[in-house]
């Protein structure tokens, strides 16, 4: 198995649109006391300048102190590859869970995701990809992890080429139009994420995978549906995260109300 | 050096025309549609690399249809696959394997030893079979150069798009950032949202729900209101972003200042000074210049301007029956759905404005 700077990769965790994750042993340099940690390997080619932006937002994120936000251990780079590493949750994410889990725990992990996304926003920083793959399970509800970092990488960036581009589903096509990224965005992804652990759909119906220029078309053109089968008070919540962003419920608004529901 | 095509029997159709192989799953019009597309790229191919055909081909296949897999041969051999088909290639750099669902394609270190396009479901090469040109029944083919190249070593790296994060040279020093709570460096103030470049002012009106439009739009471009019974006073703000680019490999980028666009849009000046953004074309770009072509905002417009690069660039705006050629230096706006080409490759202009 492949490792970088001083991680030996024990197995592959997954992959996304950003980077791979692999599960390592805890380097010894590392003040921590815990047998193994995740670290995420960029696709996106690293410089010293994107290096220390990065490390700047990784940064200030890990300065955010809330217990629903993944704990960011340490960033770094070789040979023009960046890489940082944050604790591992076994139980896996929405998106690749280690086991299947019920509505209730996935509610459970997304009220958690938005109280953390509230603490970010407090700080002044907005996520820019919450999606179901950087909302991870753990026994005592779930932990927001991953803020996006492709902007520090490429400017202007929105949207990466690499992997599946299932991710656009979650964003807010304010966003794909140019808008700014904040919070209102951060509310729109976690009201579609709420979605689709609540029907099991996505809120354009199935986007074509294996596509993603077409997914991107469909997204900018479909306006967006609340599915039949979700119960009054949830597609009610959906709604209103989808809604013009100035009337959109805060994180931690949403937070309170998602873990209100009695599905 | 020719190649010998053996048949994978099963339900698809096999081409071979020119410098292109392909296999394509039957799917009525749209396959019908991809033998003619095969057929005139390999018309025109002239003497075009490989990797530039495919390219050619990535940007005119309509990313949704049935499973095919194309290749190239030639100088500079590439592949290319979508949906559930398969192309794997034995060439210089070791095996290449590439599969969808998306649409990929890739260039190969050539010559070609061996490739095989498959579709799922196909069955053995058949050795009695031989394709030299046309469109026969098969779900793949074999091809095999008469004369086969050595292989190559196994860990020669195949090239970065396929793998996983490029992996680092470990005996490169690394340097890392401890983030935990009390070994973190002090992030200072909170990480400003990226500026563009150019946070240019424009004139612009208010709707009724204080949004910032272009005062030639009759309706208001973030809520739709109408704007025609407000009085309207032009003031000047802040140009809001004018919407995305969006390169054929998937990637948006705001449009929030201008771009160069191009191989290596780093040497340009403006892009050093910070007053544009550079967007690199990586893959396939023989035909892109270093700097190729800029994209201007101009006011609340979107104009492009190419910048005397080598093979010149082409404008497809929506709905028009051919394509134009930019002159250099000479700026063209442009509307949303406009799709800019640089030789084989392309990015188009979406926004909800300027419609
Ligand atoms: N800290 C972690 N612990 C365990 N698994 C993780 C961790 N972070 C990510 N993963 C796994 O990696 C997968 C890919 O993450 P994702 O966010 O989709 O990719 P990307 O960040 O590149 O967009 C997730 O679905 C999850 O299963
Ligand atoms: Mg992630
Ligand atoms: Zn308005």
């Amino acid at each position: 198995m492949q490792g970088i700077a001083d991680y030996e990769f024990i197995r592959p965790l997954g992959s996304g649109n950003h980077g791979y994750f692999f599960l390592a042993r805890r380097p010894r340099r590392l003040p921590l006391d815990v047998e193994f940690v995740a670290v995420k390997v960029l696709h996106a080619e690293s410089s010293d300048v994107a290096f220390r932006r990065a490390t700047r937002e990784l940064a200030a994120f890990a300065a955010v102190r809330c217990p629903h936000l993944v704990t960011p251990i340490d960033a770094g780079q070789q040979d023009g590859v960046f890489f940082y590493s944050m604790e591992y949750l076994p139980a896996g994410s929405l998106a690749d869970p280690a086991e299947p889990y019920t509505t209730v725990q996935g509610l459970r992990a997304l009220a958690a995701a938005a109280r953390a996304a509230a603490a970010l926003h407090a700080a002044g920083i907005a996520h820019r990809d919450i999606k179901p793959g950087n909302v991870l399970l753990h026994p005592d509800g779930g932990r927001l992890s991953d803020l996006g970092l492709s902007h520090v990488f490429t400017a202007g960036m929105t949207v990466t080429g690499m992997g599946a581009l299932d991710a656009i589903e979650y964003v807010d096509p304010a966003l794909l139009l140019g808008g700014t990224p904040g919070p209102a965005g951060d509310v729109w992804s976690l009201g579609v994420v709420l979605h689709r652990v609540t029907s099991g759909t996505g809120v354009y119906g199935d986007l074509p995978e294996s596509d993603g220029l077409l997914a991107l078309r469909r997204v900018l053109s479909t306006t967006p549906r609340v599915s039949d089968s979700l119960p009054g008070p949830v597609a009610d919540l959906v709604r209103q995260c989808l809604g013009p962003a100035h009337q959109r419920p805060d994180a931690a608004t949403l937070a309170d109300r998602i873990a209100g529901i009695q599905p | 050096m020719s190649m010998r095509v053996r048949l994978l029997p099963g339900a698809g159709l096999v081409i071979r025309t020119g410098p292109l192989l392909a296999v394509c799953a039957d799917g009525g019009a749209q396959t019908d549609a991809l033998v003619a597309l095969v057929r005139e790229i390999a018309a025109e191919a002239g003497d075009a690399a490989g990797s530039v055909l495919i390219a050619r081909l990535a940007g005119r296949l309509g990313s949704d249809g049935p499973d095919c897999a194309v290749a190239a041969l030639g100088e500079n051999p590439a592949v290319l696959v979508r949906g559930g088909a398969v192309a794997v290639a034995d060439a210089r750099q070791g095996t290449v394997e590439l599969r969808g669902p998306i649409l990929q394609f890739r260039t190969i270190d050539g010559p070609l030893s061996t490739l095989r396009l498959s579709l799922p479901g196909s069955g053995m090469p058949d050795p009695r079979t031989s394709l030299e040109a046309g469109v026969v029944s098969g779900a793949g083919l074999e091809a095999q150069l008469e004369q086969p190249v050595e292989p190559a070593r196994p860990e020669a790296p195949a090239s970065r798009a396929m793998v996983p994060a490029r992996r680092p040279d470990r005996a490169v020093p690394f340097e890392a950032v401890i983030l935990l709570p009390g070994y973190a460096p002090d992030p200072g103030p909170a990480p400003e949202p990226p500026q563009p470049a150019t946070q240019a002012l424009v004139e612009g009106v208010l709707c009724r729900d204080d949004h910032f439009n272009d005062p030639d739009q009759r309706y208001c471009q973030i809520c739709g209101i109408s704007m025609a019974q407000l009085t309207q006073v032009s003031r000047l703000g802040p140009r809001p972003p004018l919407g995305v680019l969006l390169l054929d490999d998937g990637s948006t980028l705001r449009l929030d200042t201008d771009y160069v666009v191009g191989r290596d849009p780093d040497v340009d000046d403006d892009v050093a000074a910070q007053r544009a953004n550079p967007m690199r074309i990586t893959g396939p770009a023989s035909g892109v210049s270093r700097r190729h072509v800029r994209v201007r905002l101009e006011g609340w417009h979107v104009a492009v301007v190419d910048l005397n690069s080598a093979n010149g660039t082409l404008l497809h705006r929506p709905g028009a029956a051919r394509p134009e050629q930019l002159t250099p230096g000479v700026p063209a706006v442009i509307t949303p759905g406009t799709r800019i080409d640089l030789g084989p490759r392309w990015f188009r202009y979406e926004s909800h404005r300027n419609t």
